[in-house]
């Protein structure tokens, strides 16, 4: 009987234990590959990080700003999709700007560069959807410009990626289509008819104007990245190039069957000689070179097959390129590049293209694993590779072409961000890997993930995460630059003669013209001048709208009960929305954005007087 | 007895010393006479305004419009004419002190002491006007509070915010020139019983 109680005590312990492992177990293996530093990425209440980090927000259309290294989130900016917080797409100004869009997906955004480095101007970035680009000013983190939807091309998934003296960046179509665009032609002219475009936006260095420089005729593949030659390949860019194989269906079969693909070689200063000597057709008002009826301009590498990331590394030597289905990156050294063109080192042409001797100009295939994608550097002579399939990231160096470190993240890497990473000297501090799949790295929130950032401590010899942070879908990539190079404004100029603005209570006033109202409007903490406006029902109502609070924060809203609108206006911002005022009653308007102690009473009634 | 005030001649230490005290005359032209700060916890970098010899800088507006919620009036530059009388006056201080340097004439320091005390009026004016402001708040503001005088020097607490007022280098500059001028007109004095030129 004892020996039985004994035996049965002694299995009851192994089982507690066993379950008590496989409770404990599980969690340990997730710590490894979790945060492995905590600390490191701490920043105290009050204190303020060292990096802005720019973020695409992919099919949201906006653009995310973070901290670097606390990785806290510090605003949305709204670009291709309307806003009610801060009435993007809900003023007239910045609803002329969207024309008629609503949304947009941010791929890849690129900071202004003055000889290779940050310069802290703008932000460009694209929308991969309807074929524009936005210029985001840097000193009031909005939307200057849109460009757009540029004719031709369709899809500009590679853009931006600035030359070193933001003299342009390019726009090539990720989906060949006939042009100029809007033009039908049935698939099985695909070969003939359909087009690979790529533009070039020209920058104008003074105000950040942009417009479209010249485009270029690409055959009918997809373009997928670039970047730009810096240093010694200046005066060049990079494109990765897939679907040579000119499939129209099923692509992901389709698409991959040849064994190459290509990197494009584009001698950018070339084509705008070539501009300028008149050797363009204007489509769509655009200026169009072949580059198989201008030699010199183009020139063709292959590559492992269906290539994605191509980077340029900080000296401009060389230029690497991910083979997504083969799990190596292949590197080429622009200097051999350049002998193999004066050579006429060529095995043949494809499209009217001359390809490159691949064996001329490659360099090393550097066996990094499985998928990888996006290649960024630091200040060591070493590359940092995504790997989507791994979820991990290699680190390897340039010249021995050896793999010193691999870290594990969670999950999908697709691209990586380093610290001035894409300048021509990068800070080799920190890196941030831009995950696409999150799964359980957060708090459930249902079957629809955030996506997840992960902060890499990439200072010492091995590489440590140090930070997770979800963020909403999806940031594609990211650039991240020093603080200090941002000069931020934090109240708008008191312009006196900016059009419709009202600095005096005394100059507030209503103006009719036939059907139109117009109501200047005096906004203070706490109250709105004048704050009942009476119209008549189907008036076209104007509200010009003077912050007057010249004071940092002191933002005031405005929003109208049943009309639809709302919008910001920030200190010492004039502001116009408009409405018609279709339904007749009583409708108030009032501060949406608390203000200050009075914020409450900052109110005003809007009357419609019916028609008779 | 008026014969050491007025004969006699500046030594060579004293006309310096005049000439100095001109020199910082026109140098606190560069610096606020006097200065007020309003501090709360959402304005930890504070609220200055600071008055110059030659008109208001800072934060006037915010100031105003912060005012405005306890029924204070529009504190406007224009409303203070005194404001121009001031420069005119310091730089006439200045330029006698400079012919008293130059031609060396005992009167001159001794006309600058004796019109020194002028300068508390200035004082007074202020502290009249800060009476004024706080007495004559509008009765129907939001935020009613009893009247009261803003500080001319020292703090004062009023709901969230610490007001502080303070003289500032301006002034400062101006005791010193005085302090440079009694003593000119002091070491040329026959008591001291030597004179040098």
């Amino acid at each position: 009987m004892r020996r039985r109680v004994k035996s049965a005590g002694i299995l009851g312990a192994v089982t507690l234990v066993v379950i008590a492992l496989a409770i404990v177990l599980p969690q340990l293996g997730g710590r490894e590959s979790g945060a492995q530093e905590p600390g490191k990425a701490f920043v105290p209440p009050g204190k303020l990080d060292e990096y802005y980090m720019f973020a695409s927000g992919g099919h949201s259309g906006q653009v995310y700003v973070f901290g670097i290294p606390s990785m806290r989130r510090i605003r949305t900016i709204p670009v291709f999709t309307p806003d009610p917080a801060t009435g993007w797409g809900y003023d007239e100004h910045s609803k002329r700007m969207l024309g008629g869009y609503t949304w947009g997906d941010v791929h890849h955004p690129a900071l202004s560069e003055t000889r290779g480095e940050y310069d802290g101007r703008w932000l460009f970035v694209n929308d991969n959807a309807n074929n524009r680009v936005a210029r985001i000013d840097l000193k009031t983190f909005t939307v200057g410009q849109i460009l757009g939807p540029v004719p031709n091309i369709m899809g500009p998934h590679c853009a931006a990626f600035v030359t070193p003296n933001t003299e342009y960046f390019m726009m090539p179509s990720r989906f060949s289509a006939p042009i100029p665009t809007g033009t039908y032609a049935p698939l099985s002219e695909y070969g003939k008819k359909y087009f690979g475009v790529l533009a070039a936006i020209a920058v104008d260095p003074k105000t950040g104007e942009m417009s479209v420089g010249w485009e270029l005729l690409l055959p009918p593949w997809q373009y997928d990245l670039s970047d730009a030659g810096k240093k010694v390949s200046e005066g060049w860019a990079f494109l990765t190039t897939y679907n040579t194989e000119e499939a129209t269906t099923v692509l992901e079969k389709n698409a991959s069957k040849n064994d190459r693909d290509y990197i494009i070689v584009l001698n950018w200063r070339e084509v705008e000689k070539a501009v300028k000597a008149g050797k363009f057709t204007a489509i769509a008002g655009v200026k169009v070179v072949d580059p198989t009826k201008v030699p010199g301009l183009v020139y063709l590498i292959p590559v492992a097959k269906s290539p994605h990331g191509v980077d340029v590394s900080p000296d401009g030597r060389f230029i690497v390129a991910s083979g997504k289905l083969q799990p190596t990156v292949t590197v080429y050294e622009f200097a051999k590049i350049q002998e193999a063109i004066q050579k006429k080192d060529f095995a043949g042409t494809v499209r009217g293209l001359p390809v490159l001797n691949y064996e001329s100009v490659r360099v090393a295939e550097v066996p990094v694993g499985l998928g990888p994608l996006h290649t960024q550097f630091d200040d060591k002579g070493f590359a940092y590779t995504s790997l989507f399939l791994d979820s991990a990231i290699a680190k390897w160096q340039l010249g021995t072409w050896k793999v010193v470190d691999k870290v594990q993240i969670n999950y999908n890497v697709g691209h990586l961000a380093a610290a001035e990473g894409d300048s021509a000297s990068p800070d080799g501090k920190y890196l941030v890997s831009l995950n696409k799949m999150a799964k359980d790295r957060f708090l459930s929130v249902g079957p629809s993930h955030p996506e997840s950032l992960q902060l890499i401590d990439i200072a010492g010899g091995k590489m440590r995460v140090i930070a997770d942070a979800p963020v909403d879908p999806e940031p594609h990539y990211a650039q991240i630059v020093k603080a200090d190079k941002i000069k931020a404004i934090e109240i708008h100029p008191k312009e006196t003669k900016r059009p419709n603005s009202v600095w005096s209570p005394k100059d507030a006033r209503i103006e009719r013209k036939g059907n139109e109202v117009h109501v200047y409007m005096y906004a203070i903490r706490s109250r709105y001048v004048p704050d009942n406006v009476e119209v008549n029902q189907g008036d076209r109502v104007f509200f010009h709208i003077t912050n007057n609070d010249l004071d940092e924060d002191l933002t005031h809203g405005f929003g109208i009960s049943l009309y639809n609108v709302n919008m910001e206006i920030q200190p010492g911002e004039t502001k116009t929305i408009s409405i018609v005022a279709e339904k007749p009653g009583v409708y108030p308007f009032y501060c949406t954005n608390f203000c200050s102690a009075l914020h409450q009473e900052m109110q005003g009634y809007l009357l419609v007087k019916p028609k008779k | 007895m008026m014969g050491w005030i007025g004969r006699g001649e500046l030594g060579r230490w004293e006309r310096r010393l005049l000439l100095f005290s001109a020199a910082l005359v026109l140098l606190s032209f560069a610096f606020p006479l006097w200065q007020v700060r309003l501090i709360a916890p959402q304005y930890p970098e504070g609220l200055t305004l600071a008055v110059y010899a030659w008109g208001l800088r800072g934060k006037l507006d915010i100031i105003n419009t912060l005012n405005h919620y306890v029924g204070m009036r529009e504190i406007r530059p224009e409303d203070f004419p005194e404001l121009r009388l001031i420069p005119v006056a310091f730089l006439g201080v200045a330029l006698l002190a400079t012919v008293a340097a130059w031609t060396g004439r005992r009167w001159i320091p001794f006309l600058l002491i004796v019109l020194a005390p002028v300068a508390l009026l200035g004082i007074l004016d202020l502290w009249y006007r800060l009476y004024l402001y706080g007495h004559t708040l509008d009765p129907d503001a939001p935020i009613r509070v009893p009247p009261f005088t803003p500080p001319i020097l020292g703090s004062q607490r009023l709901a969230n915010f610490i007001t502080s007022a303070t003289f500032h280098v301006g002034t400062l500059l101006h005791v010193i020139a005085f302090v440079l001028v009694v003593l000119a007109f002091w070491r040329s004095s026959p008591w001291r019983g030597r004179s040098r030129s």
